[in-house]
């Protein structure tokens, strides 16, 4: 995706990235950022597995782009709650919260 | 009295140390010194496997730039440290760490640390700059490593350096003793590099008694480095800019996954979040206390500004960044599931790091989901590789530095043949492990182009002068052997001090008047004249340290070696007639940043022939074009 994309979507699933803040206290200091909070991204439902059976974490990625310059990295997340508090743009599915299902993250 | 054998080594390039810096140092000083066939020997006063900053692990690796995939740019790098520091680095030093810092780090990865990938391979960032890794043997790996590239052969471990061999005006050797033989030794060498980590209960810590001696600072990092560049005659940098840290109280765990993995908030005792309810304290220190992220002082300065306000406890919220994130994953079973996990990471998150705080958690029956647990900033340590900037001035390399800051070879000090790396180099801040690698490797090559360049002759050091500095570094053994008989106690003895004493006598006069933890950090110049004074007085006492065993005399020496960095630390803070840094330390003389007249380096030097002190500024040379700070 270009960062002058109209609306810049992810390459998994093609859901529309939305913007947030990161937090202030981390080296990002309040930069903005846009990322995929689509929980049935495969990229995000894959992470929890692989992060697991190779790093031994409980812990998952959304997928993350810098909007300056286009690059994209994972950005680390503990639940699929974390990060929504920090979403300024709620973009066309107004920023939904967390798919509710038992279970939890990931499994 | 026993007898102490000495053992003389000659060898081209010694590395003093065995920590990260030190690590690299020796891993790139092997590839080259090869090629020249020349002889490299590192000395460290632990096992290098566990020792310096880095021996308990790390959950993250601190300076990762990502040029190879245009994450950032060098440009990038030192803006960010440039600001964090209140304007005050060497910005040819930090571009020239952070072009070769992400070459280290798959260095890392090559020889087996796990560092967190996606399924694709792009590495998973915990910040701007960090990368989360699994590094409980962080050290491990990295020593393994340099011990690999050196040969056993080559490396002096248990070995503890006092200072350094003069020849003239050149570097070119040093001396100590082993810690557990009784074995004095002599290196003589064509260069040195130094690399013995910055210094750590200087001022009187918040934990005391069996408390004291929590790792994260390590509080085996003494000053080793700062005693050997001053005693050297160099010139230094950045005395005055200690660091302090924020982190969780008596126990010093970090609290930074917390606020980024946990979301949790710190909350004063009325519920308040000075990041919130101070901003506008900021704006007092523009054009930093503008820029993002909001420099580690200023941050910490919020937080005490509701502190000296009778506002405390400060309270990291654990127990409701916990709850939050359960209570969002569903019913009660997948709700119960995920409180344990998160329990789970939160106590693995400090077990990876620093143990002592999971062991704190233990004792006090903190549960982290049902309990808040204090932070505060903790006493001052001197570590030019973190958030700090004290250390050695050192060239920087032809490329980058503005001729008034390079004099030939890159990382050396302006000593001949006397390089520094990691925490022993100054004004070069945000290195932390990877960077202080990289930096090792830096000097290393450096040092090695010195010694094909300049081939210096061996020092020549006449058996008297050893006999001197022998008689000079076990005195303390043979003073208290000869008057321990003096008294039924053997702590309290007119003849002689225990280096615990005198540690304690050298925090509280620095706790006191140098704006220590029980000083809210805040000092003027009557404070630290007095301190001075009392210095003085611990200098006399120095001579008249007493030790029973070699354990012992580590321990005394290591507290001369804090003695001058505390000397020069008071100096430095009293020559610079401003607050930069009011995170770190207040003058309540000279309260205002003033950048008219102090938007520059505070250099000194302890000559070593006259034993004065001399004070003088050094102009700042933007490398880079200043980004809108």
């Amino acid at each position: 995706m270009s960062p002058t994309d109209p609306q810049p979507t992810c390459p998994h699933c093609g859901e529309v990235l939305l913007r947030l803040t990161l937090p202030e206290e981390t080296s990002w200091g309040g930069e903005e950022a846009l990322a995929c909070f689509n929980d049935s991204c495969p990229y995000f439902v894959r992470g929890w597995q692989w992060m697991e059976s190779q790093f031994g974490a409980k812990a998952s990625y959304r997928y993350r782009v810098d909007p300056a310059s286009g690059r994209a990295m994972p950005l680390a997340v503990w639940s699929r709650s974390a990060l929504r508090d920090r979403i300024v743009d709620q973009g066309a599915d107004g920023g939904r919260e967390p798919d509710i299902e038992s279970g939890g993250d990931g499994s | 009295m026993v007898d102490f054998k000495t053992v003389e080594v000659e060898t081209d390039l010694l590395i003093l140390g065995g920590g990260m810096a030190a690590c690299g140092a020796a891993v790139e000083a092997a590839y080259w010194a090869k090629k020249h066939g020349l002889k490299v020997t590192l000395v460290d006063k632990a096992a290098m496997d566990r020792s310096g900053a880095v021996a308990m692990g790390l959950s993250a690796i601190n300076q990762y730039v990502g040029l190879r995939d245009g994450q950032n740019t060098v440009k990038d790098y030192v803006d960010y440290v440039r600001n964090d520091l209140m304007g005050i680095t060497r910005e040819d030093l930090v571009a020239n760490i952070a072009r070769h810092v992400d070459s280290t780090v798959h260095l890392f990865e090559k020889w087996g640390l796990p560092i967190w990938k996606d399924e694709q391979g792009a590495y998973v960032h915990e910040g701007r700059w960090q990368l989360m890794i699994n590094g409980e043997s962080y050290k491990v790996v990295v020593a393994e490593a340099a011990k690999n590239a050196l040969g056993k052969e080559n490396i002096y471990e248990r070995v503890f350096i006092v200072g350094p061999i003069m020849d003239g005006d050149r570097c070119a050797g040093a001396y100590g003793f082993s810690v557990r033989e009784n074995t004095f030794y002599v290196f003589k060498a064509k260069a040195v590099l130094t690399a013995m980590g910055g210094a750590v209960h200087v001022f009187k810590p918040r934990s005391s008694g069996e408390g004291q001696g929590r790792a994260w600072y390590p509080p085996w990092n003494a000053g080793a480095s700062a005693y050997f560049t001053l005693k050297s005659g160099a010139e230094m940098t950045c005395q005055e800019v200690r660091f302090i840290p924020v982190r969780f109280k008596d126990a010093y765990g970090p609290v930074g996954a917390w606020f980024l993995l946990f979301k949790s908030r710190a909350t004063n005792a009325l519920g308040e979040n000075y990041m919130e309810t101070r901003k506008p304290e900021l704006d007092n220190w523009a054009p930093y206390g503008h820029v993002k992220p909001v420099p580690a002082n200023l941050r910490n300065y919020l937080g005490m500004l509701d502190v000296m306000e009778g506002k405390g406890p400060i309270y990291m919220r654990t127990e409701e960044a916990i709850q939050k994130i359960a209570t969002s994953s569903g019913d009660e079973k997948a709700a119960k599931k995920k409180l344990k996990e998160l329990e789970a990471e939160a106590w693995e998150d400090f077990l990876d790091m620093t143990i002592s705080q999971a062991i704190l958690w233990a004792a006090t029956n903190v549960s982290p989901d049902e309990k808040s647990s204090e932070i505060a900033a903790a006493e001052p340590y001197f570590i030019g590789s973190h958030s700090g900037a004290s250390g050695a001035w050192v060239s920087g390399p032809e490329d980058l530095a503005p001729k008034d800051y390079f004099w030939g070879y890159e990382n050396m000090s302006t000593v001949r043949g006397l390089f520094c790396a990691g925490d022993a180099s100054g004004a070069s801040s945000h290195k932390f492990s990877s960077g202080s690698h990289a930096e090792g490797r830096i000097a290393a090559k450096a040092a090695i182009r010195f010694i094909v360049k300049e081939n210096p002759a061996a020092a020549q050091l006449d058996a008297a002068k050893v006999e001197a500095l022998k008689a000079e570094t076990y005195r303390p053994l043979t003073l208290f052997d000869q008057t321990k008989g003096a008294t039924t106690q053997p702590d309290v003895n007119p003849n002689y001090i225990r280096p615990k004493m005198f540690q304690m006598r050298l925090q509280k006069l620095m706790d006191e008047y140098a704006g220590g933890v029980t000083s809210q950090f805040t000092t003027s110049e009557p404070l630290l004249k007095k301190g001075l004074e009392l210095l003085a007085f611990l200098k006399e006492d120095a001579a008249k340290l007493g030790a029973a065993d070699l354990h012992e005399l580590m321990r005394a020496w290591e507290n001369v070696h804090r003695m001058y960095q505390a000397e020069a630390h008071v100096r430095a803070i009293m020559f610079r007639e401003e607050t930069r840094w009011p995170g770190y330390y207040f003058r309540s003389d000279k309260p205002k940043m003033d950048e008219q007249n102090w938007h520059c380096f505070v250099n000194c030097r302890l000559n070593p022939t006259t034993s004065e002190w001399e004070m003088f500024k050094r102009p700042i040379i933007h490398v880079f074009p200043k980004a809108g700070a």
